[in-house]
């Protein structure tokens, strides 16, 4: 392989990165902090490439001889492996499919796995009566410890439409630790409302069934009286 | 830059064989421009959830895996470039059965992904540390640094013996292959890349050709890797696995094996291990303790880097070891 064209493959997956990074859509696939690591391994490999990239552009607004070409190749051409052609890959996914964060498809497929909800670090204050916003995983972990704290307690939660089997659906939320790939489905199953569309976000009135989701391995219910379609937020991972 | 050859240049390879070479540089670009062009019409066809979920899945273990790559090339460039073969025998003792644990413990320090440690392995190798202390380095690296440890301790709230375990099984892991890569010595089949740059250029140009060529090399594989584990991430359904939670022997079997084929991040391997709550704590301890040592990302990486005669025998070995050096842990500590 022409070392203008490892550096053109290495100009490609940078291009990615930059993309990712500058316009938040890195959210889409690993944790926020990795946004300036991006942007860092990118601009390193920017400037990696460029030798070679000026050079064959140089090299071509000159005569070329074999001569060149023969000297390049010795020099940085030894033993590149043919999967060093899948580069292109990671790029060629970024511009066709341009996927987008990971939503009811994975959560169905992992609807029988055991969600462990650790303590949050922030939990929300409430007293029983008014109607108070709390974050999918609180919801599940105070379910997991009893459910006493959310007795009576009418509560918002947000998130995403995933279906179960008997047209059942659930309010939805995957977690990330480091990236997509070790994504966890955290749902609150819905009772009331007809079913939205898949992956519509939604916010959802309503109060905690008591003695739902008690063990980890079934999601807690709520009871909902209000379902409003909400826009995605920007940080789609919970 | 695409009208640079309007003809093939026929080039000598690294073996010496004249052969034609296409114009690589004009087939990329048209590629590239039918694949721009085409998106908005293959784009649609594409878009099944099963097809954008492995996307996604895939796009997100080579972006995270990049940036540690790239640190990873940077200090492996460094060893070859800026240490010389004086410090690293300084460092390092004569003796390779003492290097082989000091090599162990020096896996703290470095707290990146296992995608870091493979390049930088090579290049100890190539400095002339011996390939068993090198191999030691990068097992151990991304299993026992800080960064792991305290991801396991978050994982694991409560349980201060899982990051113990996971620290002296790892360990002894990496020790126990590093020793048995002493003894093999010269039969281990290592075939290491030659670096052509050595000696021709300045320092500045020696550290990035060395750094470009290293990441080009591996990338390729962690590319393959990725494709192979979020193909099995989206598409095996965890219920498969868990249902032989219950029987121990196929439980641990099962959690190795699934940490082979996932490969996971070191760094975020034990909130997956955590959430499988069907399985024993010793069988959790098995997958923490194979997913840094050996996966499918790894493995290709150091058939790329190594030789695949030599991955034949290193990856069943490393596997095999991790397992028992967890169980045997697992047994004493949880």
């Amino acid at each position: 392989m022409r070392p203008a064209v490892q550096a053109l493959l290495l100009a490609l997956l940078a291009v990615v990165l930059v993309r990712l990074s500058v316009t938040g859509e890195h959210l889409r696939y690993v944790a926020d902090w990795m946004r300036w690591p991006l942007l860092a391994s990118a601009v390193l490999l920017l400037a990696a490439a460029a030798g070679p990239l000026v050079a064959a552009v140089r090299g071509g607004a000159h005569d070329r001889g074999d001569d060149h070409v023969h000297k390049h190749d010795h020099e940085h051409g030894h033993g590149v492996p043919l999967v060093t052609w899948l580069l292109v890959l990671p790029a060629l996914v970024a511009v066709v499919v341009d996927p987008p964060e990971l939503g009811s498809y994975l959560a169905e497929r992992r609807a029988g796995d055991t969600t462990m909800v650790a303590e949050p670090d922030e939990v929300t204050v409430l007293d029983g009566s008014q109607l108070a916003a709390v974050p999918l995983d609180e919801f599940i972990w105070r379910a997991q410890e009893g459910g006493a704290t959310l007795e009576g307690q009418p509560v918002t939660l947000t998130g995403f439409v995933s279906y179960g089997g008997d047209r059942s659906w659930f309010v939805t939320r995957m977690a990330i630790s480091c990236c997509a790939a070790d994504a966890a489905a955290y749902r609150v199953q819905v009772e009331g409302p007809e079913r939205p569309a898949r992956d519509q976000w939604v916010e959802v009135d309503g109060t905690y069934v008591v003695g739902s989701g008690t063990a980890a391995d079934t999601a807690p219910s709520i009871a909902v009286t209000e379902v409003r379609p909400v826009a995605a937020p920007e940080q789609t991972y919970g | 830059m695409t009208t640079t050859t309007t003809r093939s240049p026929s080039t000598t390879d690294a073996t010496g064989r004249r052969r034609p070479r296409p114009g690589q540089l004009e087939l990329v670009a048209v590629a590239l421009l039918v694949a721009l062009g085409s998106a908005p019409v293959v784009g649609p066809l594409l878009d099944r959830p099963e097809v954008v979920t492995w996307s996604t899945v895939f796009l997100a273990i080579v972006v995270q895996s990049t940036p540690f790559l790239v640190l990873g090339v940077l200090l492996s460039a460094a060893i070859s470039v800026l240490l010389s073969e004086r410090v690293l025998a300084r460092v390092v003792p004569k003796r390779p059965v003492l290097g082989v644990p000091v090599a162990g413990v020096a896996g703290l320090g470095l707290p990146g992904c296992e995608c870091a440690a493979v390049p930088i392995a090579g290049s100890l190798m190539r400095r002339g540390i011996a390939p068993a202390v090198a191999l030691t380095f990068l097992l151990a690296a991304p299993a026992v640094n800080p960064a792991v440890l305290v991801s396991t301790a978050v994982a694991f709230p409560g349980q201060p013996e899982m990051v113990l375990a996971r620290f002296i099984a790892s360990l002894t892991t990496a020790l126990v292959v590093g020793w048995w890569c002493l003894s093999r010595g010269s039969r281990l089949p290592i075939v290491l890349r030659a670096r052509s740059l050595q000696d021709e250029a300045g320092a500045r140009e020696r550290f990035v050709g060395t750094a470009r060529h290293d990441f080009v090399h591996a990338a390729g594989f962690l590319v393959l890797g990725a494709m192979l584990a979020a193909a099995v991430n989206t598409f095996v359904p965890r219920s498969i696995v868990d249902t032989v939670a219950g029987q121990a022997v196929l439980g641990v079997l099962t959690l190795a094996a699934f940490a082979f084929v996932v490969a996971l991040c070191s760094e975020s391997d034990a909130f997956v291990a955590a959430s499988l709550t069907a399985f024993s704590d010793t069988a959790k301890l098995v997958f923490l303790v194979v997913g840094p040592a050996m996966d499918v990302k790894l493995a290709a990486m150091e058939i790329g880097a190594f030789g695949s005669a030599f991955a034949r025998q290193f990856v069943p070995v490393v596997v095999g070891t991790a397992v028992l050096s967890a169980v045997a842990t697992g047994w004493w500590l949880l």
